[in-house]
């Protein structure tokens, strides 16, 4: 296999005929831009120009394929390119950067960003406790966690099964069912994720009703010489000691990137100042990948291995409410054993192999996916046997084409997907099950100058078998779920106002764990019944945006109804099994899920270094069918972040400031619940955080969180409902150190 | 220049191989305290002697504690914490008295 491989990349070599593709970058003034970012979207390759403004790429760039130019304080440019074009590339200098705020010609794997309500979210390791919780500061994601060790992200609401994750085009099935299996890899080697929320996102399945996450490998460079970076992070909360590492290189064609990470963590620490018990975790991960461009043919190879060993705290037998904190705690760490793993814990080992073909030719570009996602959950209570021990493998076949016609462009497809469930224990608590999915589909999106729209109609067989002859388990189920899926939405510009409406329809079918969960959950100290007479789940959503920014201030205002029918849900029942209050799966007929978020972004012109940022969330939640609410609903919110940069500042650079900024939550109380959660109080969070750039390649962030120690347990914590909330961290520090080279 | 490449891929290899390299947790002995556990509203614990009379109860003896039929025999009445009595007689899953089960998992500590 080694020398076919080794055979395979001599030849590819040998037949690769050089040629260069030259360009130049100015400003409105003629004069040369260095260090401009210059990223081949079609080719995932990231070129710089130099300080004559130039760049240089080692062979030809297809013909209509897209080059977008990024540079910090210019306006960003995309363009398609044609072979007989001159490429003189002028940006224009902004007076403030309001970038996060209206349409830019930025490149989306998710879409067309002008034509779909498409989010972004840079994932910078210096400026973050964690990816989920640096997620989680976009306008209605919010996320369910128990410390650093188990974190997941929610969309307006909705998470689990309804929010599909996908990792360089592969999508993660790793039994996020449950609210205590994480996201299941970390922020290394990712440069960003893309974000839709709600189920427009017709390409990457009808599934994702709540929303879908797309993060995205920072792009190959194209550069001889070796770039990369070593970075580590540290807390005071639960002496967190995180180290990454990353190499980058191209040349004559062929591109690697290769990273590799350590993390080690205690017990986090309360505001009271007691640790959280087996709040403490392990995560290890490795990932490399190799591409290689022949003219208009692209080929590219992943590899990711990620293994992760958290702590499941919080855990009681008996009823969670009636525990005492003291009971889940530790007045101090024993940093001899405090590292160490307890029971009960999970074992997580991922490995994704992907392979990528993409080939560009006029205005056509073929793209052929194939990935394999391995994931092994180990759910361990007892010291020598685990209570399960699941394997679960997911295929994903996906041939696409796009066929740019003037304004219109037509993106077709398939999305093959085979799943496949096998239990290694005797024990188990959701049975051996299988799945083949296809879903072809076919999206129109045409553009012309200030009006757009797109239209996408996909349509779902999937087949689901459960065969499980076990002691545990006697199924024998052949099911098929099949249905139509669409999205349809417009934009239109008119001088700084733009608009865009969107429409899509979708559904989810039941999960096999919603259909044949039996059995004790320690991550959720419960005892979990399925029901397989479950149907499809149905959702329509609506969402409105409008946006109007000029040189200084930005806003956007998105109202959004969605409407759940047949919507999956679990509820407690007066019942008690192996000592675990019993939760049956259910459906309630009709739920409303209906919000509007809000975004402003001001530069004062007095003063342009200091950005301010502010979004309101709010989301009301309606279940026909019961007088309580729906579960883990988050509350509304209010967020704030200012930065001030010191850039332009000598006198103060000169001390290596960066910049400052302060970050501000403010969560409502959440008065709608379901039955087994109950009220939680409003509370306020504020973070500081600053910036220190010793040269060009040397950063440091030191942060301090949760500033006036509040003491508070989000509504969607995974032990907001143990000994009547367990808290998140109390005061801690932060140092991160990032090195590049 | 080569010099500097070859220092990258040393530090990369080092990086890696430390990163898949065995825990040292592979190779000791399993052991863990464990207890009698009475699943009513809030859990009842009694703490529990292994064979020998020591607290750890290790690898074998450990299995056996966390089996689905394990029985142990409390010979002198117990007192949970909270000074709850457990009198002599045989208690866990493979007993008369399975509403008992023994737990060896770890738990917070407010001594230290």
């Amino acid at each position: 296999m080694k020398k076919l491989l080794f055979s395979s990349l001599i030849v590819m070599n040998v037949f690769t005929i050089y040629s260069q593709t030259k360009g130049i970058i100015l400003d409105d003034n003629n004069k040369p831009i260095n260090q401009v970012d210059i990223y081949l979207s079609d080719q995932n390759i990231l070129l710089y120009s130099d300080g004559n403004g130039e760049f240089v790429t080692e062979s030809d760039i297809a013909n209509n394929s897209y080059i977008n130019f990024y540079k910090n304080g210019y306006s960003t440019k995309k363009i398609k390119y044609t072979s007989n074009m001159t490429l003189e590339i002028v940006l224009n200098k902004l007076h403030v950067s309001l970038d996060e705020v209206g349409i830019s010609s930025t490149h989306n794997k998710l879409g067309n960003s002008k034509l779909t309500n498409i989010e972004k979210k840079s994932l910078n390791f210096l400026e973050s406790n964690s990816m989920v919780e640096s997620i989680s500061q976009l306008n209605g994601v919010d996320m369910i966690s128990s410390g650093l060790g188990i974190q997941k992200v929610v969309v307006r609401g909705l998470s689990g099964m309804r929010v599909v994750t996908y990792l360089n085009g592969m999508q993660i099935n790793n039994q996020q069912w449950a609210n205590d299996h994480g996201i299941g890899f970390t922020d290394l080697g990712l440069n960003e994720v893309e974000l839709i929320k709600g189920s427009s996102a017709l390409k990457y399945g009808s599934e994702a009703i709540g929303g879908v996450l797309y993060f995205k490998d920072h792009p190959f460079v194209d550069s001889k010489k070796i770039k990369g970076f070593l970075s580590t992070k540290f807390n005071n909360s639960s002496y967190l000691s995180s180290n990454q590492f990353g190499i980058k290189w191209g040349e004559k064609n062929f591109y690697f990137n290769l990273y590799g990470q350590y993390a080690i963590s205690s017990d986090y620490r309360l505001p009271n100042s007691w640790y959280l018990f087996n709040s403490r975790f392990k995560q290890n991960a490795i990932k490399f990948s190799l591409a290689h461009r022949l003219k208009n043919w692209q080929n590219i190879f992943r590899y990711h291995r990620h293994t992760e060993a958290p702590g499941i705290p919080g855990h009681i037998h008996g009823d969670p409410q009636e525990s005492n904190l003291i009971d889940l705690t530790s007045s101090s760490l024993d940093f001899s054993t405090d590292y160490d793993t307890s029971r009960p814990n999970q074992v997580v080992n991922n490995q994704l192999i992907i392979y990528e073909s993409i080939f560009l030719q006029n205005n056509l570009k073929f793209n052929l996916y194939v990935g394999h996602f391995i994931n092994n959950l180990q759910e361990w209570e007892k010291w020598t046997k685990p209570a399960f021990d699941i394997d679960l493998s997911n295929t994903q076949i996906s041939p696409s084409v796009r066929y740019n016609l003037g304004s219109i462009t037509v993106n077709f497809g398939s999305q093959i997907t085979i799943l496949n469930n096998k239990n290694n224990e005797i024990d188990r608590l959701v049975p051996d099950a299988s799945s083949f999915n296809v879903g072809p589909y076919f999206i129109v999106d045409y553009e012309k100058d200030d009006f757009g729209f797109n239209s996408g109609i996909r349509y779902d067989y999937k087949n689901l078998k459960v065969n499980d002859q076990s002691e545990k388990f006697n199924i024998n189920y052949d099911q098929v779920f099949s249905n139509t899926s669409l999205s349809t939405g417009f934009y239109y510009k008119f001088i700084d106002h733009i608009l865009r409406f969107t429409y899509s329809g979708a559904y989810r079918a039941p999960h096999f764990s919603e259909l044949f969960s039996d059995g004790v959950h320690h991550g959720t100290n419960r005892y979990e019944i399925g029901d397989n007479q479950l149907k499809i789940e149905y959702a329509n959503q609506f969402d409105f945006k409008y946006q109007w920014s000029n040189e200084h201030i930005g806003i956007v205002l998105n109202p959004f109804a969605q409407y759940i029918s047949d919507f999956i849900s679990i509820t407690p029942i007066d019942s008690i099994q192996d000592s675990y209050k019993v939760y049956n799966y259910t459906q309630y007929e009709k739920v409303e899920i209906k919000g509007v978020e809000f975004n402003l972004h001001y530069h004062p012109h007095q003063l342009h270094n200091l950005h301010i940022e502010q979004s309101y969330s709010f989301l009301h939640t309606k279940n026909k069918d019961d007088v309580y609410g729906l579960a883990l609903v988050p509350a509304n919110s209010i967020k704030t972040k200012v930065l001030f940069d010191f850039n332009k500042y000598e006198k103060i650079i000169k001390y290596k400031f960066d910049y400052i900024s302060i970050y501000h939550v403010y969560k409502f109380q959440q008065n709608s619940y379901a039955e087994y959660e109950s009220l939680t109080p409003e509370y306020n969070v504020i973070n500081l955080q600053l910036g220190l750039k010793f040269n060009d390649k040397l950063h440091c962030v030191l942060s301090l969180n949760n500033l006036f120690n509040e003491v508070y347990s989000p509504h969607i914590s995974r032990v907001r409902g143990v000994a009547g909330g367990v808290p998140n961290p109390g005061r801690f520090f932060n140092i991160n150190l990032k090195y590049e080279f | 220049m080569k010099k500097v490449n070859y220092l990258v891929m040393g530090v990369a290899f080092l990086a890696i191989s430390s990163m898949t390299s065995c825990s040292k947790d592979d190779d000791a002995e399993l052991c863990h305290e464990c207890h009698i556990a009475l699943l009513d509203k809030s859990e009842t614990k009694w703490e529990i002697l292994n064979a020998s009379g020591g607290e750890d109860f290790c690898e074998d003896e450990l299995r056996d504690a966390e089996s689905s039929s394990a029985v142990y025999t409390v010979t002198d009445t117990l007192y949970s914490s909270d000074g709850i009595p457990l009198p002599p007689g045989e208690y866990g899953p493979g007993s008369a008295n399975s509403q008992y089960e023994i737990h060896c998992e770890d738990d917070g500590d407010h001594d230290h």
